[in-house]
Parts: structure tokens; C-alpha cells; sequence
């Protein structure tokens, strides 16, 4: 059974109990009120009646000749003259003398005390006051019987009121109480339906907030649980987005060398090729193989820098300038890019490999962005106690929809020519990495045709 | 045999698919993004492109809204359903998904190109062979061939200049289902040398199998 209709139940029967207890005390007092009430009424008439009786019996007793005829007619003036419901049976010792035929018998030894008075009946009450009238050479006996009949008629009415109002009032409680817990539960209600809906999958549901009852509290509560869930679904959602792009890529990435590979081999081996051709194909199934190879390094890096226990220390910045410098000469003459190094830091804290790792990479990309006779400037400076790292070139620049997109994994910008010179388009998604290994940011300015500037800001004491 | 327009930005891809397609007698011009590609279709006709997905510039999926008449067959690493489903209701005639194996390749580009109607006649060695009609002429005299020996045949045209493997000629003149020896592949193709003369032209490759050589 739920709550609301336990205690539209309790409310229910309480009420009608209390309800109809209450109307039956009151009226139970009244009518005892009303019999007391009558009871007087009738013993004041009794004696009235009774000393009026006496007296007329006396002078009859004292004219003599007293016969049930005589005695009858008094009686019956009497009782014809007072009420209708009034009853007078009188005895004349044993015998019954009034009404005429009738024949009531009763045992006057067995009455007690003078005056009795009797209350009964079921339907009709019937006061009845019997006893000794009058005693003279014999003695006679009255009952005086009373019907209230007014009382009965009255009280019958005041029933049927009283039936009316209780089923009335019980009606319109049924009615009210029912509106009312309704009401009461509504929002309830709608709360479970609110907590349904999110069970279900339905994450942008919400309790409504307003009132100031405890369950509008518990609907703000429930609001913010339910924006913090919402929040952090979001995020995971977010971030499994971003590893299931990253695999697609990574699957496509890995496709097209194979396809190379596969193809180039099948072709040698099914093919009737020269001795030239084969050559030319085995060196394509070299460069794919190269390629994949590069790939798996990268990852490995990247992986590295998630599993590993990184080491930091205090490097000396010559000793890594005079590496890239060696390493880039190459690429530098073939290019036809002079590469300076222009720094104000001696040293600094942090991983040599990843450091090393992350200059070589954005040095290479701004390498490869340049012209014949484009340069290259990088260099680390102090700034607003901050480390500064800059890579900054001349070259073809990019658009703010290549920019946009230039740290996904696998995006490449000119992807023929980066394919060619075998590079991977992880470059800047290690560094990432790596950046924000070191706690630092990573940001990136460019403009089309005049030049792209790499800007890393680290914190200067960097320890983990 | 036809003229096929390839929009591949891979050049490796590129080039292995022309290649492959040489051997059987398709003529490949390359392009290397969508742009380029448009262009050139501007200018000449083809009986098919083969068109990746991930291009520069224009997606093959936009590409292709810009290509009539003309039947298309993607060819790209994107393998999932969706992606199927987007390059056919396209109106692409095929979806190949990369890596693929050069028979099959081969095959799929056949049967767009048969489907588009085109009746060749081939010339080997001495004879003159009309795939579509069945009719097989040596110096204007029929020669009878069992329905086994032309689906042989048949198969090593289709595939000229490719070595194929004694259970692949099984699987593409027998059928898969077919439970048979290696050996019969090996007594078909002396049958067929002997009855065509083309003991020169259908070659032996030690440890592989045989290659029609045109």
C-alpha cells in the first residue's frame, strides 16, 4: 500500500470514528437531560393531578354512596383533562375500577414506598408513577402512565439530522483528505518519476525546486547530485570519446602502411616484375615499414610518460642545446632553415628525455613549416616567475581550422608532405603530454604565410 | 581494357593500385586529393573511379555527389557499417575496405565494369577468346572447350599477369565448395595449353601456381 493512501486510511476511519463518538456523547447527554426534563415535568403533574384527585374524592367519600361508576367519572375527567398520552388505571383495593373493561391486576403488596416512579419502554418511553391515592374506608390505588410522544418524535427527528451530518462530514473528509494528501504527494510523486527517468538513462531530468517543504529541500539535493553525476558522465564520456578517436585514428593510421606493405609484397610475389621494378617496390615496403616503426616509438613514449617514474633534474641548457643542434643539422642543411637558440636560463628542473624529446619535436615541425631560407628561433626565458619555452618560425603558418585542430592525434597539416618526410602526426600530442607532465600549458599562435610561434609556460620550481 | 580514374592521397596506395590494375589491362590516371580529381574529371571520361574517403580538400563522400554517369567504387580504411552504408546509399557500386588483397580488388572492379556493359574480345597468343559470347576462335576455327576448362580459362584472363595459387584457381573456376585435388587444376591446365597452344603464355611458377602472361 503506498503512504499516501495509509494515511488517507488512518485519517479516515479516526475521523468518522471521533466524529460519530462525539455527536453520539453529545447527544446522549441531551437526551438523559430531556427524560430528567420530562420525568419532572410528569411528577409535577402527578401531584397536581393527584391533589386535585383527593380533594374531588373527598367530597365524593363525603356525600356517601361511593360506586366505581362515580369513581370512574372523576377519573375520567381528570385524565381527559390534562393530555392526550396521559393514562390513569385506578383500583379500588384488588379490584380495577378505571378503564372500565379492563382488567390489570397488580400485587400493591410488592410495590415499594409511596410513590414509584417507573421509566421504560423501547420505542415510545413511558413514565409510569403508581402508588396509594387516597385512604379512607378503603383504599385506592393509581397509576398514572405517561407516553412522550413529543420526546420520541423530537428525538427521531434529531436522528435522522444526526445521520445526515455525520455522513455528510465523512463525505466531504473522504473528499478533502483525498484532494488534499494528493496534493501533499504530488511532488513526491514527481520526484520518484524524476529518479525513474534518471535510472532510465535520462540524465537531463530534474526535481522540481520550488516550495519550502522538506521535500522541495530533498528536490534541491536530489538537483545537485543529480548535476554532479551529469557532470562526471559527461567527463567520462568526454574523455572515452577522446580514446575512441584516438584508437579509430590510430586503426586507420595503421591501415594504410599495412595496405603498402601487403600490396607491394603480393604484387612482387604474383606479379611478373623486372628486376628494377622490384627494387623500387621492395624500398616502398622499407619506407612503410619505417614509418610503422616510427609510429610504435612515439606511442611508446607517450605510454612512457603514463607508466614510468620520471626522473627530474637540474639540466644544464648548453648541454641540451648543443644535442639539438647536432641532431637538426641535417634536416636544417636539406631544408635550407637556420636554427638559433636564444635563451636567458642556464638550468631548470625537469626530465632531461622528455625535455629533450619535446624541443626536438617542435623544433622539427617548425623546421618542416619553413621555406628554403626560413629560420627558426628557440629558447627558454624567465618570466613573471614563470618558465617561458618559445619555438618560433617564418614559415607557411596555419589557419584557425587547422589550428583547431593541430593537437589531435594524427591530425597532420599537410598530410601528403608529412607522410612523405615519415612522420607520424603524434608530434604535438607527446608534447601535450609531456607539457602537461611538467604542470605546465602548452599554447599555440599562428597566421597564414608569416609564421607560427609555440609559447610553454612551466612552473619555475617544478618538482612532482 | 578500361580507364580508371584513382583519387588516393596515399601515393603508395596510389601507385600499388595502378600497378596492379596495369598487369590486368586497366589504364590509371592518379590523383592525389579531391580537388585535383574534380579537374581531371572535367576533361576526360572514365569507365570508373576508385575513390577513397579521407581526402584533402574534398571528402570522397562530397566528391561523389559531384559525379555522374560514371560507376564509383570506394576504396578506404574506414570499415565501419555506417560508413559502408553512407558511401553505397551515395551511390557508390562498391565499398572496399583497405587492406585488401589485389584479387579482390581485381574481381570488384569487374564486375562493376561488367555490370556496366562492356564486350571485349582478348587476344592470346593465337587465339581470340569472347568472354561474354563463350566462343573461342584459333585462326577463325572454333575450338570446343568443356564449360570446367573455359571457367579455367575464364579466371586466368580475368586475372591475367597475376600468379594465382592452385587452391585459388579451385576456389575462383570450382568453387568453394569444391572438394577436389590440386592435381585437377594441374590436368585442366595442360588441357588448356594444349588444346588453345598457349604452352608459353600460361606460365608455371615454381611453388606458387599459374599466371596467363599477356
Amino acid at each position: 500500500m503506498k503512504l499516501w493512501q495509509k494515511v488517507y486510511l488512518v485519517t479516515m476511519i479516526l475521523f468518522v470514528m471521533l466524529l460519530n463518538v462525539g455527536i453520539y456523547v453529545v447527544f446522549d447527554l441531551t437526551y438523559k437531560k430531556d427524560i430528567v426534563a420530562e420525568q419532572k415535568q410528569a411528577e409535577a403533574q402527578y401531584n397536581m393531578l393527584t391533589s386535585g384527585l383527593i380533594r374531588s374524592l373527598e367530597t365524593l367519600y363525603q356525600q356517601g354512596d361511593v360506586t366505581d361508576a362515580k369513581l370512574r367519572l372523576v377519573v375520567e375527567r381528570y385524565e381527559n383533562y390534562y393530555d392526550e398520552n396521559l393514562y390513569l388505571t385506578l383500583w379500588r383495593g384488588d379490584t380495577c375500577v378505571y378503564p372500565k373493561d379492563a382488567n390489570y391486576s397488580i400485587n400493591w403488596e410488592q410495590v415499594p414506598g409511596k410513590n414509584q416512579l417507573i421509566i421504560s419502554g423501547k420505542g415510545i418511553k413511558k413514565i409510569t408513577i403508581q402508588g396509594e391515592l387516597y385512604e379512607g374506608n378503603e383504599i385506592l390505588y393509581l397509576r398514572y402512565e405517561k407516553e412522550l410522544t413529543e420526546l420520541k418524535e423530537v428525538w427521531d427527528k434529531l436522528q435522522t439530522k444526526y445521520l445526515e451530518i455525520s455522513l455528510s462530514f465523512s463525505l466531504a473528509l473522504v473528499v478533502f483528505l483525498f484532494v488534499v494528501l494528493r496534493q501533499a504527494m504530488k511532488p513526491i510523486h514527481e520526484l520518484t518519476q524524476v529518479v525513474d527517468n534518471m535510472a532510465d538513462g535520462d540524465l537531463e531530468s530534474r526535481a522540481s525546486e520550488q516550495g519550502k517543504d522538506e521535500i522541495a529541500a530533498l528536490g534541491r539535493h536530489f538537483n545537485q547530485m543529480a548535476e554532479k553525476i551529469q557532470e562526471n558522465m559527461e567527463l567520462i564520456q568526454r574523455e572515452a570519446d577522446v580514446k575512441q578517436e584516438f584508437v579509430d585514428n590510430f586503426a586507420h593510421e595503421l591501415k594504410s602502411p599495412l595496405t603498402s606493405i601487403y600490396g607491394f609484397a603480393e604484387y612482387v610475389q604474383k606479379a611478373n616484375v623486372s628486376e628494377d621494378e622490384k627494387i623500387q617496390c621492395m624500398s616502398y615496403i622499407m619506407e612503410e615499414s619505417k614509418h610503422l616503426l616510427q609510429l610504435s616509438y612515439t606511442l611508446l613514449d607517450m605510454a612512457k610518460i603514463r607508466n614510468e617514474e620520471i626522473h627530474i633534474a637540474e639540466i644544464k641548457l648548453d648541454d641540451i642545446e648543443e644535442k639539438i643542434k647536432k641532431r637538426m643539422n641535417a634536416l636544417c642543411i636539406e631544408k635550407g632553415v637556420e636554427l638559433n637558440c636564444d635563451s636567458c636560463v642556464q638550468s631548470m628542473y625537469a626530465n632531461e628525455v622528455l625535455l629533450y624529446s619535446l624541443l626536438c619535436n617542435l623544433i622539427q615541425n617548425a623546421i618542416y613549416a619553413c621555406e628554403n631560407g626560413g629560420a627558426v628561433i628557440w629558447g627558454i626565458k624567465e618570466e613573471n616567475e614563470k618558465l617561458r619555452i618559445y619555438v618560433e618560425d617564418n614559415g607557411c603558418g596555419m589557419t584557425k581550422e587547422q589550428l583547431k585542430r593541430v593537437k589531435d592525434p594524427f591530425y597532420r597539416v599537410d598530410k601528403a608532405r608529412s607522410r612523405e618526410e615519415g612522420r607520424t602526426g603524434l608530434g604535438l600530442s607527446l608534447c601535450t603530454r609531456i607539457v602537461e607532465y611538467h604542470k605546465g600549458q602548452l599554447d599555440i599562435k599562428s597566421e597564414i604565410n608569416k609564421g607560427t610561434i609555440v609559447n610553454i609556460m612551466l612552473p619555475k620550481n617544478f618538482t612532482i | 581494357m578500361a580507364d580508371i580514374l584513382v583519387v588516393e592521397d596515399d601515393r603508395h596506395i596510389s601507385e600499388l593500385v595502378k600497378r596492379n590494375l596495369a598487369l590486368v589491362g586497366h589504364t590509371c590516371t592518379c590523383c592525389y586529393d579531391g580537388l585535383s580529381g574534380l579537374e581531371v574529371l572535367q576533361n576526360q571520361t572514365f569507365d570508373l573511379i576508385l575513390l577513397d574517403v579521407m581526402l584533402p580538400g574534398v571528402s570522397g563522400f562530397d566528391f561523389i555527389t559531384h559525379v555522374s554517369g560514371t560507376p564509383i567504387i570506394f576504396v578506404t580504411a574506414k570499415g565501419e557499417l555506417e560508413d559502408r552504408l553512407q558511401g553505397l546509399s551515395l551511390g557508390a557500386e562498391d565499398y572496399i575496405v583497405k587492406p585488401f588483397e589485389m584479387l579482390e580488388l581485381i574481381a570488384r572492379i569487374n564486375v562493376v565494369l561488367r555490370r556496366s556493359e562492356r564486350d571485349e574480345t582478348m587476344h592470346i597468343g593465337n587465339v581470340d577468346v569472347d568472354l561474354k559470347k563463350r566462343v573461342i576462335l584459333s585462326q577463325g576455327k572454333e575450338i570446343d572447350l568443356t564449360p570446367q576448362e573455359f571457367s579455367l580459362l575464364e579466371v586466368l584472363i580475368i586475372n591475367k599477369n597475376i600468379a594465382l595459387s592452385r587452391d585459388k584457381l579451385l576456389e575462383l573456376a570450382w568453387g568453394y565448395d569444391y572438394m577436389g585435388d590440386t592435381k585437377t587444376v594441374d590436368v585442366h591446365i595442360q588441357k588448356l595449353r594444349k588444346k588453345l597452344g598457349l604452352e608459353k603464355e600460361i606460365r608455371t611458377i615454381t611453388k606458387l601456381g599459374y599466371r596467363l602472361e599477356v
